[in-house]
């Protein structure tokens, strides 16, 4: 395998996929040689290792732990993922860029004959999904996004519960994803202006950029708090909706559409760079009358109302909260509904790679829950009602809204 | 911080200062004014300053959308904006929305930006969004005065547009030295999907050279993707047809040749057996998995599954995947019969698997059969189809092979019963639980935990009450208590229980009952066990003591208190002490202070210094300054020193920075006189902590 975007959550998908036997890691790639940079970012989350030289370092030594030594020469870096992905020796690869990149990364995977393990949200702009789909499809590929909730148990339990009636007729999801953490509480203090700097030795930011549109260096655009400016992630709704409204849209059977209709409102940061919302609501109306209501308030998760019952899934984990708890000791029989299960997200993807079938995850998936939060992002911005056509992935209500589902590319980038 | 905390702090520091987007939605619409001010005060705007007037335009924008001549009036002056003096960052703001609003009317004012490098992109970008022949002809016009990188810029958002009208320039563009505008031109073309773009491309792929042909040929099955998906079937047909016959084509080309062209409908079957081949090439095989998966029609289904026994283990193992996928009951027979007879663990465990969703009743024999085995694969795929094979008959032939079955299969038997939660099971899980196999019963004893009724409780105490043996007596008891959990909600779940209490004339027998209600936990067995506290056999107390233990909550804390103080023997004092400890440390959540109390009573009350103990790993849980006077109260003791060292350390290491500075005193006599150096050292470095 080789390894795409060497950032907080590359370098644990990294950790996670060494303690596979069967897979052999040679190659690692990110644009940033990891001197200095990511540090600087990471220090209040306690992850101060990443980038290419300190990934490698903690993949020697971790493949050292599981029994599985290599030599300095066995793992090859690249700081440009084509050159990665121009070996013929590697079969899959992970794609943990920021979310700008992820579009453009795993097409390109996809046609060079690779599988991907691509972090979630799967894209950054709706037709962006659209083409991963079709690129997986047509060279045959398997994608697994990096949703792992769907992997747990609990999260398999309630999908079966409520689809097989346990809770009675579903009429609500309640999905809550405040903006409460640590990082969250830094951003809001982080107010002043954002002075352009001097781009760090060993720090490919042209390359960072890719098809974002140009802005000049300054730090606090790039390693881990892009995510909150709108041109290179999507704020919260994407970071944690891409977990929590993936499994209101895996209990409510809509992997392959989504709702069609959604009113939002909120407020941004208006900083000097962070653009996406940082409060918000949200209600999302599905083609079988199911509505999801969401807000950034509450304890992080998503509640299932049906008239005989509900479910709260706890995120991240997936601890489940019930009604009654006889709910929760309910058996799934033979006849009824059941769901794939995973042996864990990563181990999942490796077993669908051996026998070519689609992920717990897979792009289809993806594409919807991203275009789900891409579509609370274009009412929060514009704070008009979208109404979806999950089936033509057209807003069929306001032609101007339709202008933003897509997202223009910086030359000489293109889907 | 709390999330209550956090969501003041969020109401207080934050909103007031955030930037509202669209909220003004009863606002009469601005006046032209409104925007001209707005777009002056972003005039100089640079980037990294704060984006409160740009948000400030956005809103100017939603507000005007309501009326198109405040739109157009907006528009304009956006137009203007651009055209006149202003920052580079202001300009791509502009450009921006403009993307979303902008209609003919912007466009000049757009394609004047096209000429220079640093607006290029922005207004590229603008125009992209922008529907309509007068932004398309712009971009077109604009291919005629460009090279490099912005050309490749304008033929890449051509190709977004799918614009017809560029197929000339596109086709020219192909024809170019330059790769980045070849390539680009290329990929646009492919997007458009004609068949004059597509002769273009296989004209241009003959040519090209290696860096580039991937893209060419990539391009060419994107374009007859699009065709197909128009529903020019036959003319993608024919392009799928000449490039996945073409070896000169990349591996990468010919398999989305091969998947365009099962998509068209037809059968490629040959093509599939090609590819599985032992001379296959491993992409194509790959593809093809999800071709028989995902398309009915590639191949039939009988065929596909007549290729098994033609194939490598490896390939075996991923066609019973994909046949499985594809839900065919057509394969069961091929894959029953490697479920049956391979020699392959992988494959067998892989068919195994796969009769959950294809096989029938008449399976059951061969999945019991590896489900008693030892090979770890087929064993778990196997008890994985028992327990889902939804097939009719399979719970009657489960049933039937039951009886007469041996040992292990029986096992195997008993544990599907449970997971299919088959009620049709429980007579002859009774049956199985009073036979002559102890393995067998408690096997039948747990599966009737998990699906016997709450009325076949009387049967499943009285198997209680028979069974002398102790271990085989908790596992029964366990399933007493799973089954009275599953009397529906509202009613008594200890009553039939507690009617086998008063028949119970032994008390080994009332003591296993005492244990159920324990762990049941509802309030009407509450009353025997107090009972038994205070009266009754030294056996019946010292069971009932123990079934308090396991007490769900804390309502018997007060009887445990006082069988710590009174009960006769000093083994029952120790246990209810223990008790009293574990059910006051079950709110200590919600109520510290009460749980604080309560473990001082048990270090003043009992005697036994491992009572006391005990209560003191409790208080170290509680961060606060009255666990830490209590911890420090025992400092002077020296059988408690230890312990009330390890407490205050603990303690100490949780508490906020104010409530730590309060501590100081009890943190430097530690730091003085702890009784060994590493707890000197941790009182010191939390002493530093406190500010002393």
């Amino acid at each position: 395998m080789g390894f795409i975007g060497l950032g907080g959550q590359g370098t644990r998908n990294l950790q996670q996929f060494v303690q596979i036997p069967e897979v052999q890691i040679v190659a690692l790639c990110d644009v940033d040689n990891g001197v200095g940079q990511y540090n600087n970012l990471y220090q209040f989350s306690g992850s101060t290792d990443a980038g290419r030289a300190p990934a490698k370092a903690r993949a020697t030594q971790w493949l050292a732990d599981v029994g599985r030594p290599v030599g300095p020469k066995d793992i090859a870096t690249y700081s440009d993922f084509r050159e990665l992905l121009a070996r013929p020796d590697i079969d899959a690869v992970t794609c943990c860029t920021p979310d700008h990149w992820h579009g453009l990364v795993t097409i390109h995977a996809a046609k060079s004959g690779k599988d991907i393990y691509c972090e979630k949200p799967l894209v950054n702009s709706i037709p962006e999904g659209r083409a991963v789909c079709d690129a997986v499809r047509r060279y045959g590929r398997v994608l697994q996004t990096g949703s792992h909730e769907r992997s747990n148990d609990t999260v398999r339990y309630t999908c079966e519960l409520v689809r097989n009636g346990r809770i009675g007729k579903l009429h609500t999801m309640r999905v809550n994803m405040p903006n409460t953490d640590p990082h969250h509480l830094k951003l809001l203090e982080n107010r002043g202006p954002k002075p352009t700097m001097p781009i760090p030795e060993g720090f490919d930011y042209e390359m960072w950029l890719g098809p974002a549109e140009w802005a000049p260096y300054t730090q606090e655009r790039t390693h881990f708090w892009w995510r909150y400016i709108l041109a290179t992630g999507g704020g919260e709704i994407t970071d944690r909706g891409a977990h929590i409204i993936d499994i209101g849209q895996f209990v409510n059977d809509s992997d392959n559409s989504g709702p069609v209709e959604l009113v939002a409102k909120g407020h941004s940061l208006g900083n000097g760079l962070f653009d996406s919302f940082i409060t918000y609501d949200f209600e999302a109306t599905y083609a079988n009358g199911v509505k999801m209501f969401g807000g950034s308030e509450g304890e992080r998760g998503i509640k299932f109302e049906g008239d005989k019952g509900w479910i709260f899934v706890h995120i991240h984990g997936g601890r489940l909260e019930a009604s009654s708890p006889d709910l929760l000791r309910e058996k799934i029989g033979p006849g009824e509904f059941h769901t794939q299960r995973s042996p864990g997200h990563h181990r999942n993807f490796i077993e669908c790679v051996q026998a070519r079938r689609r992920p717990i995850a897979h792009e289809e998936i993806g594409h919807r829950t991203a275009t789900f939060c891409h579509l609370i992002n274009i009412a929060l911005l514009t704070g008009r009602k979208v109404q979806w056509d999950p089936a033509a992935e057209r807003i069929t209500n306001d032609e101007n809204l339709n202008r933003l589902v897509a997202k223009p590319m910086r030359s000489p980038w293109r889907i | 911080m709390k999330p209550a905390h956090i969501a003041r702090y969020l109401a207080t520091l934050a909103i007031a200062a955030l930037a509202s987007h669209a909220f003004a939605a009863d606002a009469p619409a601005p006046s032209p004014a409104d925007i001209d001010t707005g777009l002056a005060s972003i005039k100089e705007y640079d980037y990294g300053q704060t984006r409160e007037n740009l948000v400030k335009i956005s809103d100017i924008i939603a507000i005007a959308r309501k009326d198109k001549a405040a739109l157009a009036k907006v528009e304009k002056a956006m137009a203007g904006f651009i055209e006149g003096e202003a920052s580079l960052a202001s300009k791509q703001f502009v450009c921006g929305q403009l993307g979303y609003i902008g209609t003919d009317a912007s466009v000049p004012a757009l394609a004047k930006l096209l000429a220079s490098d640093d607006t290029a992109d922005m207004a590229r970008m603008a125009l992209e969004r922008i529907p309509g022949d007068v932004a398309e002809g712009a971009l077109i016009d604009a291919t005629k005065k460009t090279e490099g990188l912005h050309l490749v810029g304008l033929l890449n958002t051509l190709g977004e547009r799918r614009a017809k009208k560029a197929e000339a320039v596109l086709e020219k563009s192909l024809k170019s030295t330059d790769a980045g505008v070849m390539t680009a031109a290329a990929a646009a073309l492919g997007k458009l999907g004609s068949p004059d773009g597509v002769k273009a491309l296989e004209e241009a792929r003959s040519k090209a050279p290696a860096g580039t042909k991937a893209i060419v040929e990539d391009a060419i099955l994107v374009a007859a993707d699009r065709m197909r998906a128009a529903g020019d079937k036959a003319e993608a047909k024919a392009i799928y047809d000449r490039a996945v016959h073409n070896s000169d084509f990349s591996v990468q080309a010919r398999a989305a040749a091969f998947e365009g062209l099962a998509r068209c409908g037809g059968d490629v079957t040959d093509l599939i057996k090609g590819a599985l081949a032992p001379s296959g090439e491993p992409m194509l095989q790959q593809l093809v998995f999800a071709l028989i998966r995902e398309i009915p029609t590639s191949i039939p289904t009988a065929k596909a599954a007549e290729l098994l026994s033609t194939l490598s283990p490896d390939l075996q193992v991923r066609m019973i995947a994909a046949l499985e996928d594809r839900g065919d009951k057509q394969a069961h027979r091929p894959i029953a019969e490697l479920a049956k007879s391979s020699k392959e663990n992988l494959v067998k465990a892989a068919a195994l698997a796969a009769l959950a969703k294809l096989g029938d009743d008449s399976d059951i024999a061969v999945l019991v059969a590896a489900a008693a085995g030892n090979d770890k694969e087929p064993k778990e795929s196997a008890e994985f189809s028992l327990s889902r094979l939804a097939a009719k008959g399979t719970d009657e032939a489960l049933l039937k092979q039951l009886a007469d079955a041996p040992e292990a299969e029986k096992t195997v038997i008993i544990k599907a019963i449970a997971a299919r939660n088959m009620a049709s099971g429980v007579p002859a899980l009774f049956t199985e639980a009073k036979g002559q196999n102890q393995r067998v019963r408690v096997e039948a004893v747990r599966a009737l935990g998990e699906v016997a009724p709450p009325k076949s409780l009387p049967e499943l105490v009285a198997l209680q009450l028979a069974t002398e043996n102790p271990a085989e007596q908790a596992e029964i008891e366990k399933a007493v208590v799973a089954t009275a959990r599953r009397t529906p909600e509202g009613q008594p779940k200890a009553k039939l229980v507690l009617a086998a209490l008063e028949k119970a004339d032994k008390d080994a027998a009332k003591a296993s009952i005492f244990r159920a209600l324990g762990m049941l936990g509802d309030p009407d067995g509450l009353a025997p066990l107090k009972g038994a506290l205070g009266g009754g056999s030294d056996e019946l107390r010292t069971a009932a003591i123990k079934a308090l233990n396991e007490w769900p909550d804390a309502t018997p804390l007060n009887d445990l208190l006082e069988a710590a103080k009174s009960a006769p023997a000093p083994a029952q004092k120790l246990l209810a002490w223990r008790a009293f400890i574990k059910l006051a440390s079950l709110n200590e959540k919600e109520n510290a202070a009460g749980a604080l109390a309560n473990y001082k009573t048990a270090i003043e009350t009992a005697n036994d210094d491992g009572i006391k103990r005990l209560a003191l790993s409790r208080i170290a849980g509680i961060p606060n300054g009255g666990a830490m006077k209590l911890a420090a109260a025992q400092l002077e003791k020296e059988s408690l020193r230890a312990e009330a060292e390890a407490a205050i350390l603990k303690i100490a290491g949780k508490m906020k920075p104010d409530a730590l500075a309060k501590t100081k005193e009890t943190l430097q006599k530690l730091a003085d006189s702890g009784s060994t150096d590493d707890v000197k050292k941790q009182a010191k470095n939390l002493l530093k902590k406190a500010g002393g």
